[in-house]
């Protein structure tokens, strides 16, 4: 009767030693893993802040066939000016970018030139460009 | 029964403090960088509030086909005037400037890159034809135009 009741305490303590012990495992585990990714968050994040670009193309004369948009790079990161979306009158078309003064890099105070092969209607348009990080800027422009 | 509570009581109270003090280290990290990314672009913000630029002294020569003007910083803000980008009749242009330009306050050839508030910079370029309009974006953004 003795060792019937102390093998089952025995067998009950280990039984909850074990699951608490995995259950901490578990808890640790994924709290790391999300600090991580809090982390990395954050990181981004505080990129995306110190960067700014800035579209400088005179709203007057915009180039137009093909319509060329200057994209100053007016933050404190540097950025992927292949990996520009460009948007024209809210639809994203393909453009062909190209750093302009022999600059390699699209790093500070650089312009980029996002050139798209098409010829505006007169009238009222608007460009975007959104960057790999999320930075944006728009241009409300005449033809 | 009563023991093998309070160890798994323990075992998760230890588990739970590393969690935290994983956590808390994790978070404040995060927040200060944030912080110092927000104070960076908190102060971008207010540099490009106090820029202004103007353009003045327009003159174009047709004998050797150059386009004149001086740029007064009329803003709080100091700038780098070799981060300046020249926009004529819609399309940016690289090209030096002639001999004897650029002119910082009058004096050539200039000892700073910095164009100071009240600071002037007279400018000159060889163009092909006189442009119509002028457009001058200096390194944060800001651009000024002329016709105004």
């Amino acid at each position: 009767m003795g060792a019937d009741t102390t093998s089952t305490q025995l067998i009950f303590f280990i039984a909850a030693t074990v699951l608490a012990t995995a259950t901490a495992g578990i808890l640790s585990g994924v709290v790391v893993d999300l600090s991580g990714k809090a982390a990395l968050k954050g990181k981004a994040f505080g990129e995306e802040l110190q960067s700014e670009v800035k579209i400088i193309n005179d709203p007057a004369q915009v180039p137009n066939n093909p319509v060329r948009i200057y994209v100053k790079n007016t933050g404190g990161t540097t950025l992927d000016y292949l990996n520009m979306t460009v948007l024209v009158d809210g639809v994203i078309v393909t453009t062909t970018n190209t750093l302009l003064a022999g600059e390699t890099t699209f790093r500070y105070g650089v312009v980029a030139q996002a050139s798209y092969a098409t010829t505006l209607a007169v009238g009222d348009h608007q460009a975007q460009i959104v960057m790999e990080n999320g930075v944006s800027d728009d241009l409300r422009f005449r033809i | 029964m009563g023991f093998s509570v309070t160890v798994s009581h323990v075992i998760f109270g230890i588990a739970l403090i590393a969690a935290l003090s994983t956590v808390s280290a994790s978070y404040w990290k995060t927040q200060s960088r944030v912080e110092d990314a927000r104070r960076i672009a908190d102060d971008r913000a207010v540099e490009a509030a106090h820029t202004n630029l103007t353009i003045t002294s327009v003159s174009w020569s047709a004998g050797p086909q150059t386009e004149a003007f001086t740029i007064t910083n009329k803003g709080a803000t100091g700038l780098d005037y070799s981060q300046f980008t020249y926009v004529f009749d819609g399309v940016v242009s690289f090209a030096s400037q002639t001999a004897g330009h650029p002119l910082l306050n009058s004096v050539y050839p200039a000892t700073s890159n910095l164009l100071l508030p009240g600071d002037t910079l007279d400018v000159e370029f060889a163009l092909a034809s006189e442009p119509t309009n002028i457009q001058v974006a200096a390194e944060n953004g800001i651009v000024v135009h002329y016709p105004g």
